[in-house]
């Protein structure tokens, strides 16, 4: 009985565990959900069954490693990797096991070391997994589970408390009760964290969103403008048109050109400033370039992009819009207010160049910009800019000579 | 000896652009030679008689008949001629991706001026110069003489080297390795046996590379993020 709430429990956590461990070696996202849960449950049952019935440790063996090899075919990579990482998961859930059986000998020899020794694996496979997924990820660059390593020191916790229990603790009932709770506790923490974490993504996906639809309002503004002025030129137009004849017939040439100059003049809308065709390019140019403007004395701009081409208006809005706002930012602070926005697309591949003016000594370091301001976390932007980059499998340069920084950005369309 | 090419229906923009080119000219003390066409056909038949290749060529997208689009890839596919500069002309600013098939230099907006005409002809010349040099290589008995703006790319096999041109292909006892060290820096090495010619390329994406003549070439996984920042940094340097 004893032993079966402790195999359930143990081996519950493990699974979860174990999913943890894919996760982090196979980073893609899988189209085939409804497999991937069948191979977790038939883990999850196959190694409790086997383990109860059999009781034999060869047996467990051979039934683990099968059965999280089968796990790790569910997921795309190479059948070399594949092998490596069912042999290292349960490499280290023997390590836990080895370490959990030798902590527990040398305190007690009650011969309740399995039960307690089982909890005490589950919680150390735990730790492991939290630490492995901490250095990986930060070895990927991008780092999405802050705080994450209080996950493992509560797992350290709870395995401390277990064995300071274990040891007090003669009962052997209250003893898989204490173990099970503790495990519960700790699985619903990773749960909570897990759910908050994806909250905190979901709301700066929602305030992404917020900018898209600003810009996008923005461009329905322009383009309203636009309209304005072309139906009230053709709304004078017969009143212009008999000026202009009236200044011909007095041969007056230099006034008509200066009259069809305003003509043109008034045409053209100020809050138009780029209109390349590509219509996620344009709103988020005119909105950004529309900002730059307030704030700078100079603005240049050049855009050479296809109309039909196609850019996700997010991965853009995340490229340009930082990459902006930082040049705006650090040209502000200058005298000569200057940047300069130069985009072109040449043999599938799209450049940008985006310059400023800039005046104290920015450090490039180790990849990461520091920037004038000395506020924290300014170098976000510019990781965020990379990691998009990146999905492109493009290339990105930032240099500063004569007091202009450049970032240029190459992507693959 | 520049020789530049003019093609618009408006007399009045042809001629102030003349002037423009001659007043760079004499500038940069450059020595030209400027034909002008009203007309896309016209430009066309010239073209196909005469056998002649432009070094640069103005050209307005919005011909009446036949359009810039068309006389452009009439340059590029049926002339194969990749070598003239085009610098698209137009009133607008959207261009539709058919025109950035044809790999223009640049597109000027009108109105044209001295700033503008004078941006591209710099660097116009900046990447013709890059262009000239002949390639020598010994074979079947005889030194051969190529011109290293005709050729696609190198590939090699076994200790063959393949030369493959606009026209044809050949090849030479050789080493890839020892040709890519003193290849002008048009060139790029995307695989142990490809070396190819950057004007000559299609399209580009991270794993492969489609050439003018259709060829897909991979870049092998060592090479590829050092043919990522070449490409970036040809692309860079060509737009200074």
């Amino acid at each position: 009985m004893f032993a079966l709430i402790t195999t359930l429990s143990t081996n519950l956590l493990r699974t979860y565990i174990i999913y943890r461990f894919m996760r982090l070696f196979f980073w893609t996202d899988i189209e085939e959900k409804k497999k991937e849960r069948a191979c977790y449950v038939l883990f999850f049952v196959l190694t409790a069954v086997v383990y109860l019935i059999f009781c034999s440790p060869g047996m467990s063996v051979i039934t683990n490693i099968v059965l999280i090899f089968l796990i790790t075919v569910c997921y795309e990579g190479a059948l070399k990797k594949k092998i490596f990482v069912t042999l290292l998961v349960y490499g280290t859930n023997m390590g836990c096991d080895l370490v959990a059986v030798h902590l527990l000998t040398d305190y007690s020899i009650t011969g309740k070391v399995g039960e307690c020794a089982a909890y005490i694996t589950v919680l150390l496979l735990l730790i492991c997994d939290v630490i492995s997924e901490k250095i990986l990820i930060k070895n990927k660059g991008e780092d999405k589970t802050p705080h994450g390593m209080i996950l493992a020191v509560i797992s350290a916790l709870c395995l401390a408390e277990l064995l300071i229990v274990e040891q007090e603790l003669k009962n052997r009932i209250l003893l898989v009760l204490f173990g099970c709770c503790v495990l519960a506790v700790v699985l619903l923490i990773f749960y909570l964290y897990d759910v908050l974490i994806s909250a905190y993504k979901k709301l700066e996906e929602q305030s992404l969103m917020e900018k898209q639809m600003l810009i996008y309002s923005h461009q329905l503004d322009v383009l309203m403008q636009s309209e304005e002025k072309v139906k009230a030129l053709r709304h004078d137009m017969k009143n212009h048109l008999g000026e202009l004849a009236l200044m011909a017939g007095n041969q007056n040439n230099e006034e008509i050109r200066k009259y069809i100059q305003d003509m043109g003049e008034y045409m053209q809308n100020q809050s138009e400033l780029v209109s390349c065709g590509n219509k996620n390019l344009d709103s988020l140019l005119n909105y950004l370039l529309g900002q730059a403007k307030k704030k700078l004395n100079h603005v240049e701009y050049e855009v050479r992009v296809p109309s039909d081409l196609c850019i996700s208006a997010f991965d853009l809005n995340v490229i340009l819009g930082n990459l902006t706002e930082n040049a705006i930012e650090a040209a502000e602070q200058t005298k000569d207010k200057w940047m300069s926005v130069d985009i072109y697309y040449e043999k599938g591949m799209l450049s940008m160049e985006i310059k400023n003016s800039f005046q104290h000594e920015l450090a490039v370091e180790k990849n990461k910009l520091l920037s004038t301001k000395e506020e924290k976390g300014h170098g976000i932007g510019l990781a965020n800019v990379r990691k998009m980059v990146e999905k492109y499998q493009g290339f990105m340069d930032v240099s500063n000579t004569n007091q202009i920084f450049t970032v240029k950005v190459m992507l693959y369309l | 000896m520049f020789c530049i090419g003019i093609c618009d229906d408006d007399e009045g923009l042809c001629g102030e652009l003349e002037k423009m080119l001659y007043d760079y000219g004499k500038e940069h003390k450059i020595q030209m030679n400027i034909d002008i066409w009203y007309q896309g056909e016209s430009l066309c038949r010239f073209l196909r008689e005469n056998k002649k290749i432009l070094d640069v060529l103005f050209l307005d997208i919005e011909l009446l008949t036949t359009n810039g689009i068309e006389v452009g890839r009439f340059i590029r596919e049926e002339q194969e001629n990749m070598e003239t500069a085009i610098v698209y002309i137009s009133a607008n600013s959207s261009y539709a991706m058919d025109l950035f098939r044809v790999q223009p230099t640049d597109f000027l907006i009108k109105p044209l001026d001295k700033i503008k005409v004078g941006n591209v002809m710099n660097r116009i010349q900046k990447i013709s110069e890059v262009r000239k040099g002949i390639f020598e290589y010994f074979g079947s008995g005889y030194y051969f003489k190529v011109l290293y703006k005709d050729i696609l790319y190198f590939s090699s096999q076994n200790k063959k080297v393949y030369l493959v041109l606009k026209d044809g292909q050949k090849e030479f006892n050789g080493k890839l390795k020892e040709i890519a060290k003193k290849i002008p820096g048009n060139f790029i090495q995307i695989h142990q046996s490809y070396l190819i010619n950057f004007d000559y390329i299609e399209e580009c994406s991270y794993e492969s590379v489609k050439m003018k003549n259709g060829d897909t070439i991979p870049i092998s996984q060592p090479y590829r993020k050092s043919v990522r920042k070449q490409l970036a940094e040809r692309v860079w340097r060509d737009r200074e």
